[in-house]
C-alpha cells in the first residue's frame, strides 16, 4: 500500500498516510508508530529512497520515491494480492454468478 | 507548541545516526496533522490531543523499530539476508524469543497433529543417533578421556624395548615390555624425566568384617601419586619416604570410589586400618575422585607401597619361587614385571626421552650382560603403548564410522520424510506466505520443528544407547570400565540430534526457498511439478540409504561368513564334553612330592566313572594364554640374538592328556610315566614343526633344540592352540609334565556326559588326596571356545544389527518414494490402464522404476564398499574380504528387498480404477 501510494512521485510521509486514509475510505489508518519505522525499514531495503527536499514555498521536508527494486517488490506483491483475493471470492462466494 | 521538543521528549533515548532527522520528521508530521484538525475547525487542544495521541502509547516501539533501522554493519547484513526472505526483521530480546516461542508452539502442535508422522520420524532418529550415542560412549571413555592426572600431555609410559630380532616373533616387529625393579631404579636416576614411578595391578584380599573379597590394587613407588599429579581429597598420598625398603610400613591409600562405597564415604578415614592379604594396613588417604590408575582401563580401589612387594605381590609359584626363597623380586634385575609411566621435563618432547631412555638402556646391556642383553628402553604417550586403548583403537574407528553411516541413513530417511510432507503442506505455506508470513519466518519454523524432532530423537536414542552399550563390553573392554551415560555422552546425544534436525530440515527449507510459493495456490498443476523435484531429491536420498546400507551388509555378512568360519574350523580336537578345571598345589610341595600329588589325583579321576580320560596341562587351549618358545632351524643350540630359531607355541602336558583331548599320535608314541627327571628329555612336536626342521626325514629319535635339547618321540597333527581364530599359527611342540614341573595345571576330563556332572566327583577325588588343595574355575571347553569367539559374535550381533537397521530404513525409505509417486502418477495410470495397458505391465513399469534407484545405489554401495573392506581386513578369519559368495549374497538381498519395497505400491497401482482415476482428471 505504501509503495502503490507512491507509485507516481515522491512523497512525504504525511501525504502517504493521508493518502492511505483518504484511498480507503479511513478504514485503513497509519500512525505515526507504525508509518515511519516501515518507511525506514522499505528505505533500508532498497526499495524506497528517501530526500529531503525543498519545495518553492514550503519548509524542507523528506519526500520518498520508488526505487527500481521497489518496483519490482510492488508488481510481485500486487500479483500475490490479486491471487489470494481471487481465491478468496471464490472460497467466500463473493463473486456472483457462481 | 513545539512538536519538535515533544517528539524528543516522548521519544526514550533514541541514539541512531540520523536522530535529528528522524524527530524533525516526526515533528513535521504531527505538525501536519494539528494543522488538518484546526483547518477543519477543531480548537486548539482538540487537535493537538488529536496529532499527538499516538505518540505516547507507541513511542517505546516506534524507539525500537527506530533503532533496530540504523544498526551495526553485520546486523544490516542479517537485514537484508532477512529482507531478502521477505521478513520483517526481528526485533530485540522479547520479541525474538517471542517469535522462537511461537515457532515452538507451533512444531509441537504440529508434530500432535500428525502423530504417526511424528513416531515413524522420532523411532529413526532414535534408531541413528542411538547407535552413534553408544559408540560414543565407549570411543569417549577409551580414548578421549584424559587420564586424570595433572598436565596429562607431559605424563608418558615407559618400557623396556625389544628389538624385533630378539623376539620370539620377529615378524610382528620391536615390541616393548614391562621392567624390573633394578632396570626401573636405573631409569628413574637417569635424570630423564621430572619423575618416573612403577607400579603394577595385583589383586588383593580385603577383609571387612570377616568376610574376605578380592579387589584390584596397585603396588607403586613412593613417588608414583607426586609423578602423576593425583592429589588426596583426604588425608594424603603416598610419600617416597613410605617406600624404604627394608622398613616398610603398611599404609594404604583408598580410590574415592572404595572410600564411598565400602566405608560409607567415613569423614575420619585416616587412621582406619584396613585388613588386605591378612595384614592390617594403616589408611593414609583418599585419591582423588575419578583415578583409578593412569591407564584409562585402570580400576583400582588401594595403592600400597612397592617395598610390601613380598607380602602384596609375590612371584609366583614354581620357578621363580625356588629361585627366591625370601619372595623378594626388588633385587632381581632380570625379572620384568613393573610398568612405568614419567612425568616429562618442561621443554622435552617424547622423542627426546626416548632416544635418551635409549642411551641408557644401552648402558644397561653393556653394564649387566646376562640380564639385559639386547633391552633398551624407550617410551610412548599414554595410551600408544600395548593395552586397551591402541587394542580397540581401530575397531572403535571402524564401529564409529558403521555408527555414523547409520545415522546418515536415518538422516536421508527423515529428510525424504519431511520433503514428502513439505509438498503435502504447500497450501498451507502458501496461504501463511499470502496472509504476510515471510518466508523467513517459515524457515525458521521448520528449521525449528526439525531442530525439535531431532532433540526428541536424541530422547528416545537414550534408550537404544542405554540397551545398546552392554554389547559393547564383548569387545573385549573390561567389565569394570564405566561406559554409562554421563554428562558427555548426553551432551554429545542432544548436540547430534539437533545437528541431524538442522540437516535434515534443511531439505524441505532448500525446496522452499527455491520454489514460487505463490503457484502452489492454483491447483495441481503447481504440485506436479514442484512434487517431481521433491520426487527427483527424495530419489537422490533413496541411493544414498541404498548405497551406505550396502557398505553395512557387505561388512555384516563378511563378519557373519568369519563366525561361520570359526564355527567350523577343525580345531584339531573336540571340544564337547570337556571339563576344565585348574588345581594349584603351589609352594605346599616340593616339585617331587608335588608330582605325585598329581599324578595320583589323575589316576583317582581317571577311574571315575563317566570319565573316558584325564589329562593335565599347563595351557589350556582357546583360554587367549600361551606360552611360546624359540626353536632352532639348523641343529645348533639356540643363538642368543635367536638369529638361528624360529618361535613356537610350548605346552607341559600329562601322560593322559592328548588322549583326553582326543589328539591322536601320528608317528610315535606318547608320553609315558617312564619319561622320569633323570630319563632323557623328550618331546612330541606338531607335524608342521617336524615339516619345518626335518623336511624329508623320519623326526622320531631327532634332537630339537630350545633352551635345552629334547628328542623328540612322537609327532601329533597340527591343533589350534591360542584362539580360535588365531591368524598366525605356530607350530606346537609339548613337554612331558613329568619332567617339567609346574606348580599349577589344569585338568582337563573328557566325560562320558555332561561334564559338570562328575564335577562333584573329580572335586572329591582331589580333596581324597589332599583337601588343602581346591580347585579352582570349574568350566566346559565349549565356553572357553564359546569365549574365544565373543568379539567375532559380538561384532556379527553388532554390525548385523546396524546394518539391519540400514536396511530397513532404506527400505522404508524407497517405500515412501514409490508410493508417493505412484500416487501422483494415478491419473496418468489411470489412462494407461483405460487404454489397454495390462495390470502386469503397470506392475513392472513401477517395480522397474523402484529398482533402477536400487541399482544405483547398489553400484554406488559396491564401489564405496570395495574401498571400505580394506579397513576390516585383519578382522576377517577364513574369509577374503572379496569373498564372492557374500558380496553376491548381500547385493541379491539389496534387490529383492528392493522389489519387496516396490510391490507394495506397484499392487496398489494395478488396482487402480480407471473409471475413478480419470473422473479426477
Amino acid at each position: 500500500m505504501v509503495l502503490a501510494a507512491i507509485e507516481r512521485r515522491a512523497r512525504h510521509g504525511y501525504e502517504i498516510a493521508k493518502l492511505i486514509d483518504d484511498r480507503s475510505g479511513g478504514v485503513l489508518r497509519f500512525h505515526v508508530a507504525s508509518l515511519y519505522p516501515m518507511l525506514y525499514r522499505m528505505e533500508r531495503r532498497g526499495w524506497i529512497d528517501g530526500k529531503w527536499i525543498e519545495k518553492a514555498g514550503q519548509r524542507k521536508r523528506r519526500y520518498y520515491r520508488l526505487t527500481a527494486a521497489g518496483r519490482k517488490v510492488l508488481a510481485h506483491q500486487r500479483s500475490t494480492w490479486r491471487e489470494l483475493l481471487s481465491a478468496l471470492q471464490q472460497v467466500a462466494g463473493l463473486e456472483t454468478g457462481r | 507548541m513545539d512538536f519538535r521538543s515533544y517528539v524528543r521528549q516522548h521519544l526514550p533515548a533514541v541514539k541512531v545516526v540520523r536522530e535529528e532527522e528522524i524527530v524533525e520528521e516526526l515533528a513535521q508530521h504531527l505538525e501536519d496533522l494539528y494543522h488538518d484538525g484546526v483547518g477543519s475547525g477543531l480548537d486548539h487542544d482538540t487537535a493537538w490531543a488529536r496529532a499527538t495521541a499516538a505518540l505516547p502509547n507507541a513511542a517505546e516501539e516506534l524507539a525500537g523499530a527506530l533503532r533496530a533501522s540504523s544498526r551495526s554493519p553485520a546486523s544490516r547484513a542479517a537485514d537484508t539476508l532477512r529482507a531478502h526472505l521477505d521478513e520483517p526483521p526481528r526485533r530485540f530480546g522479547g520479541s525474538m524469543l517471542t517469535g522462537f516461542r511461537r515457532d515452538l508452539r507451533y512444531a509441537f502442535r504440529t508434530m500432535l497433529r500428525e502423530p504417526g508422522f511424528t513416531a515413524v520420524v522420532v523411532i529413526t532418529l532414535a534408531l541413528g543417533i542411538g547407535g552413534t550415542a553408544a559408540m560414543y560412549s565407549a570411543i569417549d571413555a577409551i580414548l578421549l578421556r584424559r587420564p586424570p592426572v595433572a598436565d596429562p600431555d607431559r605424563v608418558v609410559n615407559a618400557y623396556m624395548l625389544y628389538p624385533a630380532r630378539v623376539t620370539a616373533n620377529p615378524a610382528a616387529g620391536d615390541q616393548v615390555g614391562s621392567a624390573s625393579y633394578p632396570d626401573y631404579a636405573d631409569l628413574r636416576d637417569s635424570n630423564i624425566f621430572d619423575g618416573l614411578a612403577a607400579f603394577t595391578s595385583i589383586l588383593l584380599t580385603l577383609d571387612t568384617n570377616g568376610t574376605p573379597e578380592q579387589i584390584v590394587g596397585q603396588v607403586v613407588s613412593g613417588n608414583f601419586f607426586d609423578v602423576l599429579g593425583v592429589p588426596a581429597v583426604v588425608g594424603r598420598t603416598l610419600k617416597p619416604e613410605d617406600d624404604r625398603l627394608g622398613s616398610p610400613v603398611r599404609v594404604a591409600v583408598l580410590s574415592y570410589g572404595t572410600w564411598q562405597r565400602r566405608l560409607g564415604g567415613d569423614p575420619n578415614v585416616v587412621g582406619r586400618s584396613l585388613s588386605l592379604n591378612g595384614n592390617l594396613y594403616n589408611v593414609i588417604g583418599v585419591a582423588r575422585r575419578g583415578f583409578g590408575g593412569p591407564d584409562v582401563d585402570d580400576v583400582a580401589e588401594v595403592w600400597v607401597p612397592m617395598a610390601l612387594q613380598p607380602e602384596v605381590r609375590p612371584p609366583s609359584a614354581g620357578a621363580l619361587r625356588q629361585r627366591f626363597p625370601d619372595l623378594r623380586l626388588l633385587h632381581a634385575r632380570d625379572v620384568r614385571w613393573l610398568s612405568m609411566v614419567g612425568r616429562l621435563k618442561e621443554g622435552v618432547s617424547a622423542a627426546d626421552a626416548a632416544a635418551a631412555l635409549d642411551v641408557v638402556g644401552r648402558r644397561l646391556q653393556t653394564a649387566y650382560p646376562d640380564s639385559n642383553r639386547d633391552i633398551s628402553a624407550t617410551v610412548m604417550r599414554l595410551g600408544d603403548g600395548p593395552g586397551l586403548r591402541s587394542n580397540t583403537r581401530p575397531l572403535l574407528r571402524l564401529l564409529g564410522v558403521a555408527v555414523t553411516l547409520v545415522l546418515l541413513i536415518a538422516c536421508a530417511n527423515v529428510a525424504s520424510l519431511l520433503l514428502a510432507r513439505a509438498v503435502t503442506r504447500r497450501r498451507e505455506v502458501a496461504v501463511r506466505i499470502a496472509i504476510g508470513a515471510g518466508r523467513g519466518q517459515l524457515v525458521s519454523q521448520w528449521l525449528t520443528e526439525a531442530i525439535v524432532l531431532g532433540l526428541i530423537g536424541s530422547a528416545a536414542a537414550l534408550v537404544v544407547a542405554y540397551w545398546g552399550i552392554p554389547i559393547l563390553y564383548g569387545f573385549g573392554i573390561p567389565e569394570g570400565m564405566d561406559l554409562s551415560l554421563n554428562r558427555r555422552v548426553l551432551a554429545f546425544t542432544f548436540v547430534t540430534g539437533a545437528t541431524a534436525g538442522l540437516v535434515f530440515g534443511l531439505a524441505p527449507v532448500v525446496q522452499l526457498i527455491r520454489s514460487e510459493a505463490v503457484t502452489a495456490l492454483r491447483d495441481e498443476g503447481g504440485t506436479v511439478a514442484s512434487g517431481v523435484r521433491a520426487t527427483r531429491a527424495r530419489s537422490v536420498f533413496v541411493v544414498v540409504q541404498v548405497a551406505l546400507s550396502l557398505v553395512l551388509l557387505v561388512g555384516a555378512g563378511l563378519f557373519l561368513r568369519t563366525l561361520q568360519q570359526a564355527y567350523a574350523i577343525d580345531l584339531g580336537y573336540n571340544i564337547d564334553r570337556m571339563l576344565l578345571a585348574t588345581i594349584e598345589p603351589g609352594d605346599r610341595y616340593q616339585p617331587p612330592a608335588a608330582q605325585a600329588f598329581y599324578a595320583d589325583v589323575l589316576d583317582r579321576v581317571n577311574a571315575l566313572p563317566g570319565v573316558v580320560a584325564a589329562g593335565a596341562a599347563r595351557v589350556t587351549v582357546l583360554s587367549g594364554a600361551s606360552r611360546t618358545g624359540a626353536v632352532s632351524i639348523d641343529g645348533r643350540p639356540v643363538q642368543r640374538d635367536r638369529s638361528n630359531a624360529i618361535p613356537a607355541r610350548v605346552n607341559v602336558v600329562s601322560d593322559k592328556y592328548l588322549d583326553a583331548m582326543g589328539i591322536p599320535i601320528v608317528i610315535g608314541r606318547n608320553f609315558q610315566r617312564t619319561d622320569l627327571p633323570a630319563a632323557t628329555r623328550v618331546a612330541i612336536v606338531s607335524r608342521s614343526l617336524a615339516n619345518r626342521l626335518w623336511p624329508n626325514a623320519d623326526p622320531i629319535g631327532k634332537t630339537l633344540e630350545s633352551s635345552t635339547p629334547l628328542v623328540v618321540v612322537g609327532v601329533v597333527p597340527d591343533t589350534v592352540y591360542r584362539r580360535t581364530t588365531d591368524r598366525q599359527v605356530l607350530p606346537v611342540y609339548y613337554l612331558p609334565l613329568s619332567q617339567n614341573y609346574e606348580a599349577a595345571v589344569g585338568l582337563h576330563v573328557r566325560t562320558v556326559g555332561d561334564p559338570m556332572a562328575v564335577l562333584p566327583a573329580v572335586r572329591r577325588a582331589i580333596s581324597d588326596v589332599d583337601p588343602r588343595i581346591a580347585l579352582v574355575r570349574p568350566r566346559r571347553l565349549e565356553d572357553e571356545f564359546s569365549r574365544s569367539l565373543i568379539a567375532e559374535r559380538t561384532m556379527v550381533k553388532f554390525v548385523g544389527g546396524l546394518s539391519g537397521i540400514a536396511l530397513l530404513l532404506a527400505a522404508v525409505g524407497l517405500y515412501g518414494v514409490m508410493a508417493y509417486a505412484t500416487r501422483q502418477r494415478t491419473t496418468e495410470i489411470g489412462v494407461r490402464l483405460a487404454l489397454g495397458a495390462s495390470p502386469v505391465s503397470i506392475l513392472q513399469m513401477i517395480v522397474l522404476r523402484g529398482l533402477r534407484l536400487v541399482a544405483v545405489g547398489g553400484v554406488l554401495g559396491l564401489a564405496c564398499a570395495v574401498v571400505a573392506v580394506r579397513f576390516v581386513r585383519n578382522l576377517l578369519f577364513g574369509v577374503e574380504a572379496t569373498d564372492p559368495a557374500t558380496w553376491i549374497a548381500v547385493s541379491t538381498a539389496m534387490m529383492l528387498v528392493g522389489v519387496l519395497a516396490c510391490a507394495v505400491p506397484a499392487r496398489r497401482a494395478m488396482r487402480i480404477d480407471p473409471v475413478r482415476a480419470l473422473r479426477n482428471f
